[in-house]
């Protein structure tokens, strides 16, 4: 081997295999730490008769959390995979023209709920009925009323930005058989608002939910809150014809997150603000069940209703509804979280 | 501690290296020892003992079996204490399990952790002491050179198995030099670049089938599952004895040569000369031979042939299933033996693909959970049907490293001139290919975190 080369493998060694760890406790004072994996990093074990056994597994788990340039090279790791191979990680789908759609299999599973493979058994959907039933039955014998409102998961409005591999969305899904179950069996109220979803998308030239996150935006939380309030008899003016709207400025979302390629869509989404919507003031008092997805329909039920309280269901607890005494009830659930109905507290009523 | 993570490769390898040129020639095999130790300790921070025992009792036997005159005797001691070490830790819960299963006892099946590396660091020992025994080696004197032999880290876990006259040169004598260090590095690199670039992708999509299990699986998923195993097992195989021999020659070590591109085979008895060579060859050399090899009639050769092949199979695993596979094998051969092999080696490219195909199968039945359920997925391989959906195999990332790994198994170093090869071999090109292929290796590992080696259980 010529001497230069020589040279070149000792200078790829001394760079790529002694250097990072001194480099680094000089520089990672430097390097801005975000954790992006929403999970407690290892911590250093300390070495002692009891601890000796575990002592390597535990030092190995603290060092590969804690690597030198550990968010750096994770990013070019996604880079690549996503440029080169317009490939995805395990949670993350790389769908067409730059929409990400969500892939997690233990956070909800959306890609079950678009292929039709998530279908709730008989006792899951008897469990739920009689739960929901329980509520209406309660909000109902004191001249309330209750309703579940769904907001549709991304891919089923933007299906065709999904990879073909995954098809069209099943005709039949849990969201479609829980509704259907709800109708036959029971008489509570079900707002799923996919229908208006489909057609504000038709009209409105941008788009209803993020391009790079999981959520809708502005616009969708929008369409969402009309469809809701329609149901509860207020009226609110369609997207582009009466409820006027501007960009408000840019972002990137957390599925770009989840890629560790925040810097890449930095400015992939909008950011809207719906305006010149005439706000009723209506009296009734209004208590949700909410998650996440609820953030852009904040401001117009807030608008309309000037007593309320939303809940996030990590805090949600029955009794204090009851407490409240609202005039409505209602629970928020995107597609993907419905079967945790199965697990509603309705203790008190 | 593995060879594809960042703790080996920043903290232990960057050390170690370091180290070795500080304490100088003199101390460089107490260092290594020591580094070596350590390493295991890592893994094992209990058993460690065991490898220290083995090390101690085959020094031991070395001087007695040199010294005494019951030198068959001592061997057969020295020899049987090694087996027993392995039979325990490796195959007593196994051997309980089917002495239940055909007596109809009910013994208590212990749980014994397997130490990791026992086969390998066993049959090194075994092949120290068989060598003493036949005068091929001097015993030595010094236990340092006995220790460093059994236990240095680059082949402890999963080889290259070295016969003790092989290195005994180079224990006692080495040179370190910048160009032996980087031949040694650039092979480490392309080791690397096997194992966590395509071992670990494919890893994925096999276990991906598998997990799902035989019912139900899909004749197309089935196959693909099959096929992505067997590239994975050779990538990760072959990348680990790239690693460990780069490794060796980066200390000054050169060690023999594991695999020889397998699946260009034509017959599986080549197959056999070009898979995990050093396996074949102790048991050629420790088995087959002292049994008589082929100089005792085609009756003996053919029955030694089988027990070399069940012994194979067993030394994998303690199961039934690689009991299967290296019987498996072992009928093939004996076919092969009775007139197959020569109408094989007369065609091209159809002899090539039946013994692809032959070994894919049998790769099916070695990495399934047991034997019925391998059973059950080869069968599915043949059963026309649907399952598993396509995407929930894989992505254009895993196309496209199959297809790397596909031309790269043999066929791309077989089709491309000699010349051109030459050519890229000596260009600076490849030096730069290779800090690429270390940068995305180590960008894999942060992004990775958790990489085992299927040759772990050995």
């Amino acid at each position: 081997m010529s001497k230069f080369k020589q040279t070149i493998f000792i200078v790829l060694f001394v760079c790529g295999i002694v250097l990072p760890v001194p480099l680094w406790m000089v520089v990672a004072p430097f390097f801005e730490k975000e954790g992006t994996e929403n999970r407690t990093l290892a911590e250093k074990p300390v070495l002692s008769a009891e601890s000796y056994t575990e002592y390597a597994e535990e030092y190995e788990a603290y060092f590969n959390d804690h690597l030198p340039f550990r968010e750096e090279l994770i990013g070019v790791e996604s880079m690549t995979d996503f440029l080169l191979f317009k490939s995805s990680s395990d949670r993350v789908i790389a769908g067409k023209d730059g929409w990400l759609f969500y892939a997690a299999k233990n956070d909800g599973e959306p890609v079950k709920n678009y292929t039709g493979e998530d279908l709730l058994s008989k006792s899951q959907l008897k469990s739920i009925a009689e739960k929901l039933t329980k509520i209406d039955e309660y909000m109902k014998s004191r001249g309330g009323r209750f309703i579940l409102f769904i907001a549709p998961n991304k891919e089923r409005v933007y299906s065709e930005y999904m990879p073909d591999k995954y098809g069209t969305p099943a005709e039949k899904s849990a969201v479609t058989q829980l509704i259907d179950y709800l109708h036959e069996n029971t008489d509570v109220e079900v707002v799923y608002c996919l229908d208006e979803l489909m057609a504000a998308k038709e009209s409105c030239a941008d788009p209803l939910y993020y391009k790079t996150d999981t959520h809708w935006n502005q616009l969708g939380g929008y369409v969402g809150s009309r469809a809701l309030m329609s149901a509860l008899d207020v009226d609110l003016p369609g997207l582009g014809d009466g409820a006027e709207y501007e960009v408000t400025g840019q972002d990137g979302g957390d599925l770009a997150k989840y890629l560790h390629l925040e810097w890449m869509f930095a400015k992939a989404d909008n950011e809207y603000e719906v305006k010149a919507y005439a706000g009723v003031q209506d009296e009734r008092k209004i208590y949700l069940h909410v998650d996440s997805f609820y953030g852009a329909m904040l401001e117009y039920v807030n608008a309309c209703f000037e007593n309320r309280e939303a809940v996030h269901f990590r805090n949600f607890v029955m009794k204090d509804m009851l407490e409240y005494e609202p005039d409505i009830f209602i629970y928020e659930s995107v597609e993907r979280y419905l079967p945790q109905l199965v697990f509603l507290d309705t203790e008190g009523l | 501690m593995v060879f594809s993570s960042a703790i080996f490769l920043w903290i232990f390898l960057s050390a170690v290296f370091a180290g070795n040129l500080l304490f100088g020639k003199r101390l460089s095999n107490l260092f290594l020892l020591t580094a070596s130790l350590f390493f295991y300790a890592w893994g094992e921070p209990v058993l460690v003992v065991l490898m220290i025992f083995s090390i101690i009792w085959n020094y031991l036997m070395g001087l007695m079996i040199e010294a005494a005159s019951h030198k068959k005797l001592l061997l057969f001691i020295g020899v049987a204490a090694d087996l027993l070490l392995l039979a325990y830790y490796k195959y007593a819960g196994f051997l309980l399990r089917s002495i239940n299963t055909l007596c109809g006892t009910a013994f208590e099946v212990p749980q014994i952790a397997l130490p990791i590396g026992i086969s390998f660091f066993t049959f090194q020992a075994i092949s120290y002491i068989a060598d003493v025994y036949r005068g091929k080696v001097k015993a030595s004197k010094d236990p340092l050179p006995v220790a460093l032999y059994i236990s240095f880290f680059p082949q402890l876990i999963a080889g290259p198995i070295v016969q003790y006259r092989d290195v005994e040169r180079q224990l006692r004598e080495r040179k370190l030099s910048a160009e032996g260090f980087a031949f040694g590095f650039r092979r480490f690199i392309y080791g690397l670049g096997k194992k966590v670039l395509i071992a670990n992708v494919l890893a994925k999509c096999a276990d991906a089938v598998f997990d799902h299990g035989a019912a139900g699986v899909g004749m197309l998923p089935a196959w693909i599952g099959a096929l992505a195993y067997t590239f994975q097992i050779y990538y990760d195989f072959s990348g680990y004895s790239d690693m460990a021999l780069g490794l060796g020659q980066m200390f000054g070590f050169t060690f023999s040569e594991n695999f020889n591109y397998p699946y260009l085979s034509k017959s599986i008895t080549e197959f056999w000369r070009r898979w995990h060579m050093t396996l074949g060859a102790w048991f050629r050399e420790y088995v087959y031979i002292p049994l008589g090899g082929n100089r005792k009639g085609k009756g003996r050769t053919v029955a030694n042939l089988w027990i070399v092949f069940f012994l194979t199979g067993l030394w994998h695993g303690a199961d039934l299933s690689f009991i299967l596979w290296g019987l498996y094998h072992g009928a093939l051969s004996f076919v092969e033996r009775l007139g197959l092999k020569k109408l094989l080696d007369k065609s091209r490219v159809l002899s090539r693909l039946l013994c692809f195909i032959a070994v894919c199968i049998g790769w099916v039945l070695f990495r399934a959970e047991n034997t019925a359920e391998g059973l059950k997925m080869i069968a599915a391989m043949f059963r026309p049907g649907t399952g598993m959906k396509l995407w929930e195999l894989g992505d254009t990332k895993t196309l496209v490293i199959a297809v790397c790994a596909v031309f790269g198994c043999g066929i791309m170093q077989a089709l491309v001139p000699s010349k051109v090869k030459k050519r890229y071999r000596e260009s600076v090109l490849e030096a730069l290919v290779c800090g690429a292929v270390l940068f995305f290796c180590l960008a894999a590992l942060a992004g990775a975190g958790y990489n085992p080696f299927i040759y772990f259980q050995f």
